[in-house]
């Protein structure tokens, strides 16, 4: 498989259960916002459930609070809302090796969230992964691996056939922040033996 | 696929451009604060990248004579005239209208071919900020005092254009592609004229072609392009209005000057920035640039480099105070293959106009 790395200034991730008022950001993307990356790249709507595999992590250095003006819900008048975002992030994506030609030469600009978040690509590698007792965090991991954590019910993909595009696939996943001291538990799991991280590959194809 | 890529630099001596406002969360609330954000354990200023897009809408409004789309207000919602053909800033920075009109949906959306960061301070919170302690004293009795927070540093920002985008208007049912409402959006009644209630669906309908026929669009199944001429026109000015970037907070009090004092400006075959990464950085205080870095990535991406040239704009003053060596610069990337083409920020942007985004144009 091959390993591409993402790099961006700034990067936001929308909380799926705050709807106004203060907006933080998920600490790691959910699936959906690496839907858009990868369809981004290819330049055409990519189903993650199409996919044979699909793992990745995601680190960010820093944070801030902005704000932004809205139209807000039957106000007459403009309202400020506090938005929460990253700042100096990295997004390792662990793809099929025939996504190295889309990432060399990505049809539209990659992005980490919305479209100030401008993403470049700093890195793509053919990468071994190796089974071996590793810790994970920085991704977004399913219930069923039973390690603890904040459990959201978040979109894996939209259906873009529609507009506004619709949610075609929700499952309820176990976000972990990019954070190694906080994890103690290892889990039997692919291990970037760079990263010293375990990998968790997705398949939703099945 | 071609993009339009730069980074700029705007020395900002004393500003406050982008202000938080008073900070509930400190003890003391008779501070204006200037946004921060926190990287590990420094806090660094920065100016949102909404911002900075309206600056940009400004500028090509006040300079390049842009009539920018007006606002309406439906219902709870407030949005843009969805007129690209028509508004140059609808089509340059993209819109959204998500609304039903009478039980009819005429959402319309449009990914914006501009993206932009926001601009980051090069120097940490603690080298940077600065507090005004004032009064107010000319009404009547004991003078009031406020503080406000100030900076002194340079800010850095990077963008890229899509100019594909530019003048393209894609009809497809799909989110973020669905720019313009067509006939196939109108219902119809059994004869097959449009229902009772769309009159204002097909008006605008009506107005959109009415304007293609003048512009001269050409209109297919999927899209609608505006002619080669328009489209360069609208690409150029969006490019060239970075030069005379105005606009702020505070201007009454910091007169900040927020004309880019250097650029870097290229195209690209790929929708990725190669200026995004840490190429202007701080060390000990003072900000640095790696070339070193710089040309190792642009070696990097030769592939996907149409012409291989670096168009970098600097205000002498503004890099002599940096103590920066141009003649090195320009030495380090010539040895990575990539030409260089220097001069002063107007120079280089009017250069990258004329040799990279018009011909492009011309050529497709």
């Amino acid at each position: 498989m091959m390993r591409v790395k993402l790099k961006a200034w700034t990067a936001s991730f929308r909380y799926p259960t705050f709807q106004s008022g203060y907006q933080p950001t998920l600490p790691v993307p959910p699936p959906s916002t690496i839907q858009g990356i990868l369809s981004a790249a290819k330049g055409e709507t990519v189903y993650l459930s199409e996919l044979p595999f699909l793992g990745y992590i995601f680190k960010s250095n820093g944070l801030g609070v902005d704000l932004e003006r809205i139209y807000a819900l039957g106000k007459p008048e403009t309202d400020i809302v506090k938005r929460e975002f990253l700042y100096d992030a990295e997004l390792f994506l662990y793809l099929p090796d025939e996504w190295t030609e889309f990432f060399k030469k990505p049809r539209y600009q990659l992005l980490l969230g919305r479209s100030s978040d401008l993403a470049t690509v700093d890195e793509i590698k053919r990468i071994k992964l190796e089974e071996r007792e590793s810790i994970i965090c920085g991704t977004v991991v399913p219930v069923s691996l039973g390690i603890p954590g904040i459990v959201h019910a978040l979109v894996v993909e939209y259906d873009y056939t529609t507009t506004p595009r619709r949610a075609r696939l929700v499952r309820p996943f176990i976000i972990l922040p990019y954070d190694r001291g906080r994890y103690k538990e290892k889990v039997q799991i692919p291990t970037d033996p760079e990263l010293e991280l375990g990998v968790y590959l997705h398949r939703w194809s099945g | 696929m071609r993009f339009a890529v730069g980074m700029v630099l705007i020395d900002a001596p004393h500003s406050a451009l982008n202000m938080l406002g008073i900070d509930d969360s400190l003890p003391d609330r008779n501070v204006t604060r200037v946004k921060t954000l926190r990287r590990g354990g420094y806090r660094y200023p920065y100016v949102s990248p909404q911002a900075w897009r309206y600056w940009w809408r400004k500028t090509l409004n006040e300079h390049f004579d842009w009539e920018l789309s007006p606002l309406f207000r439906e219902e709870k919602q407030v949005f843009t005239a969805a007129n690209p053909l028509k508004y140059k800033d609808d089509d340059v920075f993209g819109y959204m209208r998500a609304f039903k009109r009478g039980g009819i949906n005429i959402t319309v959306t449009r990914i914006s071919p501009l993206k932009n960061t926001p601009l980051i301070s090069v120097l940490p919170e603690r080298s940077s900020i600065t507090m005004d302690e004032g009064y107010a004293s000319r009404h009547e009795g004991d003078p009031t005092p406020y503080n406000q927070e100030f900076y002194s540093t340079v800010l850095k920002g990077a963008f890229s254009l899509d100019l594909e985008a530019v003048g393209r208007f894609t009809i497809i049912g799909k989110a973020g592609f669905k720019n313009l409402l067509t006939w196939n959006d109108v219902p119809k009644d059994k004869s097959g004229k449009p229902k009772k209630g769309t009159e204002e669906i097909t008006k605008e309908i009506r107005e959109m072609e009415h304007i293609s026929e003048e512009f001269g669009i050409v209109r297919g199944e999927k899209e609608w392009v505006l002619p080669n001429e328009l489209r360069k026109k609208r690409s150029a000015e969006t490019i060239k209005a970075i030069r005379y970037l105005s606009g702020g907070a505070k201007q009454t009090q910091f007169h900040t000057d927020i004309t880019p004092k250097f650029v870097l400006l290229m195209s690209i075959d790929a929708g990725i920035n190669p200026f995004i990464s840490d190429i202007v950085f701080e060390d000990r205080g003072e900000v640095k640039f790696d070339t070193e870095a710089l040309a190792n990535r642009l070696a990097d991406l030769k592939d996907i480099l149409p012409t291989k040239k670096l168009y970098v704009g600097c205000d002498d003053g503004f890099i002599r105070n940096l103590g920066w060596d141009v003649n090195k610069m320009s030495e380090t990337l010539q040895n990575a293959e990539i030409e260089v083409e220097f001069g002063s920020v107007g120079e280089a942007i009017e250069k990258f106009v004329k040799e990279e985004i018009e011909p492009y144009y011309d050529e497709s």
